[in-house]
């Protein structure tokens, strides 16, 4: 199991989203960014896992909807860093 | 009983919202007792015959969350979560569904079994997938405290028991136990009673006349012209909406009377640029349940998660959504439009890099809704090819006989263009009226 911080998290977004990073920081929502719908949710969190070596639980996939609550939720599990 | 009826505005309203606030000063829990009776009458009103089939449902379905939570064996909390979920579709399928799976099976058999005629219980199918997002959020220890009467209430709350929004245990029981819900106030009175007059404004005056100029091109299929067909199916597509929409607004309404905010079901949809767009703004609490309680689930149980696995998913959730709505072949084939356009908008997200003008992916993504929803309203296929062959050209340009229908149901039709397309909707109003601090 290995850590993961903010910046790599915000990096995973914007890949998925196709949006640059540095329109993106901790108060960034799916509502905000057309592109981030129910799909790229799923891959946000399936490379999220990949790189904690951790699974979120599926019935959290629909609640981490921002980037502060996906932190939120990493620093529950232990692997923010 | 109809939310429009004067029997509920002027005389069971009322009295509901005056024993709810003035026992409240009394008592702690009587609020309670006041909206789970309220709502055992709201629907016994309909065919009080029909009333046990929703209190069976939810006297098991408590036990069946009880039993999840009470056990500690991840086993035995599966095996009853699963068990539950499949009472709960059988439950369902037994009165929705028995008649069609018999035609189904008389055709593709050869068979003779006459329809059983079950009588089709009102909100069966909101209260079935809440129940089920109540039941998983129990095995996922997302609901801690839980009792019968406020479990009867989050079901039967009359004002979204028969067409939703879909709402979550834990939202309204957060909003239900708050006291201060409990104290009248005058901002959500106001704001309740206004929204309330949208949504009747929306339904009476704009849904049901467009109904008259649906009724008569779907009845006359045969006979239509191209101009006729489009309007009769441009009437359908702002009917369904202003119907639906409207039924939302005084729901919500009637809700913050109580001073309880119902989750927002619409927001424009009709201006949406993208099929995905557009199951983000329509019949929103339908979508989320499909996405957290199927597609997450399913999706994350696969060993192999790619775009290929997540399409099919994607297009059997649909499939499966179409269906939920109602015992048809037709709903299957608009749930099947609405998958494909699923699939197709995603690959082209994936795949293809420049952007289409927003106005023209509006218009695209308008006119694909409007074809669906030809499926939608049509008796049977023959109607639907029918229309959609008129829409084409192939009956024909001859201008409408506007003999008819009555010319003041077009106006409607044009003012109901310019409320989607112009206005901002009700969600807004509620958002703006809630920044302003009363004086």
């Amino acid at each position: 199991m290995s850590k993961i911080n903010l910046k790599q998290i915000i990096s995973i977004v914007s890949k998925i989203v196709g949006v640059p990073s540095e329109q993106l920081d901790i108060n960034s929502e799916s509502s905000n960014f057309y592109k981030w719908d129910s799909l790229a949710q799923l891959n946000i969190i399936i490379e999220i896992e990949k790189k904690v070596g951790k699974k979120i639980d599926a019935s959290m996939m629909g609640e981490l909807t921002s980037i502060k609550l996906i932190v939120d939720h990493l620093k529950k599990l232990n692997v923010i860093s | 009983m109809l939310f429009h009826s004067p029997l509920f505005l002027f005389l069971f309203l009322p009295l509901v919202l005056f024993l709810y606030f003035f026992t409240s000063k009394y008592s702690r829990s009587a609020y309670e007792y006041i909206l789970v009776i309220s709502g055992l009458f709201f629907y016994a009103y309909w065919d009080i015959y029909l009333s046990p089939i929703i209190i069976i449902s939810i006297i098991f379905n408590f036990y069946f969350a009880k039993l999840i939570k009470n056990k500690t064996d991840e086993k035995i909390k599966k095996t009853v979560l699963v068990f539950a979920i499949i009472f709960n579709i059988f439950w369902l399928a037994i009165f929705k569904y028995t008649n069609f799976i018999t035609q189904n099976l008389n055709f593709l058999f050869n068979l003779n079994i006459d329809p059983i005629n079950l009588p089709f219980p009102l909100a069966i199918s909101f209260v079935t997938f809440q129940t089920i997002a109540h039941l998983v959020d129990c095995y996922n220890g997302k609901i801690e405290k839980n009792n019968l009467i406020r479990y009867s209430l989050f079901i039967i709350f009359f004002p979204q028991l028969i067409a939703g929004p879909i709402v979550r245990y834990k939202n309204m029981m957060s909003q239900f136990c708050n006291e201060k819900n409990r104290n009248f106030n005058y901002k959500n009175f106001n704001l309740g009673l206004i929204v309330i007059l949208i949504g009747l404004f929306k339904k009476i005056c704009i849904a049901d006349n467009l109904a008259i100029l649906v009724e008569y091109g779907f009845e006359n299929y045969e006979n239509l012209s191209f101009y006729e067909s489009w309007l009769s199916s441009l009437c359908f597509t702002f009917q369904i909406y202003f119907d639906f929409s409207g039924y939302i607004d005084i729901a919500t309404g009637i809700s913050l009377l109580f001073n309880i905010k119902l989750p927002q079901n619409f927001n424009s949809p009709y201006k949406s640029s993208s099929i995905i767009n557009f199951w983000q703004r329509w019949h929103i609490t339908l979508s989320h349940f499909l996405t957290n309680y199927i597609y997450f689930p399913w999706a994350k149980s696969l060993k192999n998660i790619n775009f290929i696995n997540t399409m099919i998913i994607t297009f059997f959730v649909f499939v499966l959504a179409g269906f939920w709505h109602g015992p048809s072949w037709l709903y299957v084939i608009f749930g099947c439009l609405h998958g494909a356009g699923l699939v197709i908008n995603h690959i082209f997200r994936k795949f293809f890099r420049f952007k289409i003008f927003n106005i023209l992916s509006c218009f695209l993504t308008f006119n694909y809704v409007n074809l669906t929803f030809i499926f939608f309203r049509s008796e049977n296929l023959d109607t639907s090819i029918n229309l959609i062959k008129s829409m084409i050209g192939l009956n024909g340009f001859d201008y409408p006989d506007y003999s008819n229908f009555n010319i003041h149901i077009i106006l409607i039709l044009l003012l109901s263009i310019i409320i989607v397309f112009v206005f901002k909707n009700t969600n807004h109003l509620i958002e703006r009226f809630n920044s302003y601090e009363v004086q």
